[in-house]
């Protein structure tokens, strides 16, 4: 059956009346009628479903008005109005538009918040009356999530949540219909669905997405196109014949509430409907025997199931035994935190496992903080790992996707607290063989475990595609059979249930050396009898060529192309690198052309050791280097970093030698005094400079940034310098350069200038009367070592 | 103002090279590269402010408070028949510039450029974000957005910082300008966007390419 919804509402109070920038939801109290009327017009145009005029009506954004004490009032005026409009002969569906604020860490609007002015208008959309909760035009999933969870606390009504998406298939804020679509079904909505910003036309892949990715109904309320101006009016270009011939396409799409958004009218609707009621009764193809376990973040989905490759569950956001974790995550920093996660996910890791398990502090806080932190920085779900409910709800609370939770057991208090949780909050659950009487030792006692925690899941509304099942991986140092029973709990797992199958993989080699051979020997077992989604360190690499191959040989990787992709010899070095058989001072020129900071330490030692002078050395090797490197970056045939990397393999061969023969150490070729001239912030060109004449020989005075004339003219007094080198990046502050060559200049020191910076140029050079202009840092140097620095300061 | 701080999800490998002067074709060891994206996600501290406000062409006032009044041809004909204009600011923060300035002053000459680079990525990326909600708020009511274009392009004089700052009360997501009109952190990025409606953009350029900018020593000039 199809669902006729009504259309645009703002168009219509305006041509009713209503000035522009006034409070279209104060008309329900100031003007009912003209509310009424639209109310009747829609209905009079086949609408079966009548939407309050409560768009806005929440607390946020009333107070735009100072109306937000009449939230109540206004929203059980409206639902009474549409109520009265419509009497039986169409449903009324309660209005909830966005709050026009982002919620954080995204925006600064407080999630609580949020979720409160939801709760406050939909209790009374529901006290008035309505028959539905229409959450609509949310461009924010964090912000439906919250508008869900009030609905569903504050009526049992059901709930319709629409979304809006870009020209790009996405929320702004990255959401897919996929990902939207499991997410919104598994918290509880009755019908998903897309409205506002697009045009019918546009809207038929993203309800295409949404069919695809849910058994409920979907809505579909598009514009009237595509909004354009003329003469500085919005207006849509599809007028109602138009649109309807867009009807069969959203019907096929697998749309069966249709109505329209801004610019449609009653007239759009009424040829919506009457092309609706010719097109045959939709068939969906129904997803129900699809039972992967499909996990979602805020922009992906990640779906598990035993005829899919392995979804690689990464363990190391876990701060049992480890205290520099434990410390970061006291401290409030979560540097350390977040840097496991983003080399998990580098490294191959689907979903991340988060355990805030550090003791005396205030785990759930905790977990929260971690969760937003962690959801801005990396787009794979999570799965919330803690024995705390009060955790284990601020997690899920804050989390912009469906998580998984790690993990229920069949002891009592689990099933009681984490279950209800995981009902609420949309997500899955791992389940553990753990019951109040211990662990079990054997097959099938875990098998008879895992049924209570499956019943007692079953009998919370949880479903099959809800469930990870665990085998409980125990140490093999200590039990002789873990191996074994683990293995024999899989392949009877799979016998009884068609889930996935999980387990902490590492606990197998607690207390024995090389356990990365045995966790991945072990690994290569578990993946042959069953298991799909191991819970690993990924950073193991012979995990992760365990993964590979097994991957290949359990069919999942075919004809084996990702392994050969990442498997094939990687090319041998080319021949300009250092090698063995060269003379000492061309392997380490070499070294130095080629950046290779952590070789030339050796070679350096092994040309002292063949009784070169750190003269000869330097000459020789690293400052013929140097040049040959100028020489090409000038030519365009290398670049700045490689500069860089070179000049930091020069620094640790003059270490070298200066740590090895302290008494030979180098004549500086002069002392050059850098400066970011006063005003001015910006020293990144600066610093290569000072980097670039440091390891040419020079003695480097960096004064750094934003640096008076003044203080330039004492330092190179006191230094008695022999060059001094300003720059400055912007127009307004290069003025700086030439008060400071005035000065410099008036005191009479025998000095070079050289600048340099993003808006200098040769000829502004030559103006304020510098000596030098350098475009880069190699031409400070080229320049630099032709100055002479006899006797000027004596 | 709204807030809109943006994710760190997608901080862009061929852009940071490209800050960083390397060139497509070129090789440069991708584990220094990878460090230096890791370290810029996990220092940076995005925040992000904006406002759309109208624009009133014959007088070039964007009407903020204060209003700003702009000044050189650049900006004018960038918001060439324009009705609004929104104006945004966003910064990554303090942290990521400590520690550019730590890796030069402990010989990380290399790491330092590479993070500097990363840096100027994310805050690119934050404020692509930004731009991203203005595009679809302006398209909700038919109008079509401007390429971003900020104080300093062309001659448009960075004097206009100050008061663009204020107009966002950017002081909120710490963001301030020195007496010289330089942001600070450095790493921020302050811009106006223009909307005016379809027809009329039809003969307006997309961002030009870098050939046309004066800047010929630009480590990121790209590669044509």
């Amino acid at each position: 059956m199809i669902h006729i919804f009504d259309g645009a509402m703002g168009t219509m109070l305006q041509q009713a009346g209503m000035p522009s920038g006034y409070c279209p939801e104060a008309y329900n109290l100031e003007n009912p009628t003209a509310i009424t009327a639209i109310h009747q017009a829609y209905l009079a145009a086949g609408s079966t479903i009548i939407e309050t005029n409560t768009f806005g009506a929440n607390r946020l954004k009333l107070s735009h008005y100072n109306l937000q004490n009449d939230v109540e009032k206004i929203n059980k005026t409206a639902a009474y109005l549409a109520r009265q409009a419509v009497g039986t002969q169409a449903k009324v569906a309660g209005s909830v538009g966005p709050t026009g604020k982002l919620i954080a860490p995204l925006g600064d609007l407080d999630f609580e918040e949020a979720y409160q002015a939801f709760v406050e208008q939909i209790r009374a959309l529901d006290e008035g009356g309505v028959d539905y909760i229409l959450i609509e035009t949310i461009i924010d999933i964090q912000e439906m999530r919250a508008a869900l969870l009030a609905a569903k606390a504050a009526s049992t009504k059901p709930v319709i949540c629409q979304l809006t998406f870009g020209p790009d298939g996405r929320t702004v804020t990255g959401t897919t219909p996929a990902a939207a679509a499991n997410l919104l079904e598994a918290m509880g909505a009755s019908v998903i669905g897309a409205n506002c910003s697009l045009g019918p036309q546009q809207l038929i892949p993203i309800i295409q997405e949404l069919a695809d990715n849910t058994t409920l109904p979907i809505s579909a309320q598009p514009n009237a196109g595509m909004p354009e101006l003329h003469n500085g009016e919005t207006v849509f270009p599809l007028n109602p014949d138009a649109m309807a011939t867009y009807v069969p396409a959203l019907i096929a799409a697998g749309a069966t509430y249709l109505g329209g958004c801004c610019g449609t009218t009653p007239k759009h609707i009424s040829t919506m409907k009457t092309a609706a009621l010719a097109c045959p009764e939709p068939k969906r193809q129904r997803k129900s025997a699809d039972i992967s376990l499909i996990l979602t973040s805020r922009s992906k989905v990640v779906r598990l199931s035993p005829k899919l490759p392995p979804a690689l569950i990464g363990e190391r956001i876990n701060p049992t035994g480890r205290k520099l974790l434990q410390q970061d995550i006291k401290t409030g920093s979560y540097i350390a935190v977040k840097k496991e996660a983003l080399l998990q996910v580098r490294a191959g890791a689907d979903i991340l496992d988060i355990n805030m398990g550090v003791p005396g502090i205030n785990q759930a806080a905790v977990m929260k903080e971690a969760v937003e932190q962690l959801s801005m920085l990396v787009d794979v779900p999570f799965s919330i790992d803690t024995t705390d409910a009060k955790a284990l709800e601020a997690g899920l609370r804050a989390y912009p996707g469906r998580a998984l939770i790690n993990s229920v057991t069949a002891e009592p208090e689990r099933i009681r607290d984490f279950l209800p949780l995981a009902k609420k909050y949309g997500a899955a659950i791992l389940c553990l063989p753990l019951s109040p009487s211990g662990v079990p030792k054997t097959a099938a006692e875990r098998l008879n475990i895992i049924k209570q925690v499956i019943h007692a899941a079953y009998a919370c509304g949880l479903k099959e595609k809800d469930l990870l099942l665990d085998a409980l991986i125990l140490t093999a140092a200590a039990e002789p059979t873990a191996g074994q029973e683990a293995l024999n709990t899989i392949r009877l797992y799979r016998e009884h249930y068609r889930t996935s199958i999980t387990g902490g993989l590492s606990n197998i080699s607690y207390g024995l050396p090389e356990r990365d051979l045995v966790n991945s020997a072990f690994c290569a077992m578990a993946l042959s009898a069953g298991l799909n989604a191991p819970i690993i360190n990924p950073y193991n690499v012979r995990m992760a060529e365990t993964i590979a191959a097994s991957s290949v040989l359990l069919g999942h990787d075919i004809g084996g192309q990702n392994y050969s992709k990442n498997y094939t010899q990687s090319l041998p070095k080319n021949d300009t690198m250092s090698t063995a058989d060269q003379p000492i001072l061309l392997q380490i020129k070499n070294a130095v052309i080629n950046g290779e900071v952590e070789g030339v330490t050796s070679l350096v030692r092994e040309a002292l050791e063949q009784k070169n002078t750190p003269l000869t050395i330097t000459d020789e090797a690293l400052t013929a280097a140097m040049n040959d490197v100028g020489d090409a970056f000038g030519a365009g045939r290398c670049f700045l970093p490689q500069v860089l990397l070179s000049a930091e393999t020069m620094r640790a061969a003059f270490q070298t030698m200066k740590k090895l023969m302290p008494n030979q150490t180098q004549l500086s070729l002069g002392t050059v005094i850098l400066a970011t001239v006063k005003g001015d912030i910006h020293d990144l060109g600066k610093n290569i400079v000072a980097a670039l004449l440091e390891n040419n020989g020079f003695t480097i005075i960096d004064l750094g940034k934003d640096v008076p004339a003044e203080k330039i003219v004492d330092a190179t007094k006191k230094f008695k310098a022999n060059i001094v080198g300003l720059c400055a990046l912007m127009t307004t502050t290069m003025p700086q350069i030439a008060v400071t060559i005035d000065a410099l200049r008036k005191a009479q020191l025998p000095v070079k200038i050289i600048i340099g910076g993003a808006v200098v140029t040769p000829e502004y050079a030559q103006e304020v009367g510098a000596d030098n202009y350098a475009g880069d840092g190699v031409a400070a140097v080229r320049y630099a070592k032709t100055v002479s620095i006899q006797g000027e300061w004596s | 103002m709204p807030l809109y701080n943006g994710q760190l999800l997608n901080v862009s490998y061929d852009e940071t090279k490209r800050y960083a002067g390397i060139k497509s074709k070129d090789h440069f060891p991708e584990s220094s590269i990878q460090n230096a994206l890791l370290e810029a996600q996990l220092l940076a501290k995005p925040q992000g402010v904006y406002e759309i406000y109208s624009y009133n062409e014959l007088n070039q006032l964007i009407q903020s408070t204060p209003p700003l009044h702009l000044l050189g041809s650049s900006i004018t004909k960038h918001l060439a028949n324009c009705s609004y204009a929104a104006i945004i600011a966003v910064t990554i923060g303090e942290q990521v510039e400590t520690t550019i300035t730590n890796h030069f002053s402990t010989g990380n000459y290399t790491a330092g450029l590479l993070l500097d680079a990363a840096a100027t990525a994310t805050v690119e990326s934050i404020a692509d974000q930004v731009n991203h909600l203005i595009d679809s708020l302006a398209a909700k009511e038919g109008y079509a957005t401007t390429w971003r274009f900020s104080p300093g392009y062309g001659n448009w004089n960075i004097t206009i910082q100050r008061d663009l700052l204020t107009a966002l009360h950017a002081e909120a997501i710490g963001l301030t300008a020195t007496e010289s009109f330089m942001l600070q952190p450095r790493k921020s990025i302050t811009a106006a966007i223009g909307l005016r409606s379809k027809e009329r953009c039809q003969n307006v350029m997309p961002q030009p390419p870098c050939a046309t900018c004066a800047q010929k020593n630009c480590l990121a000039r790209k590669e044509i």
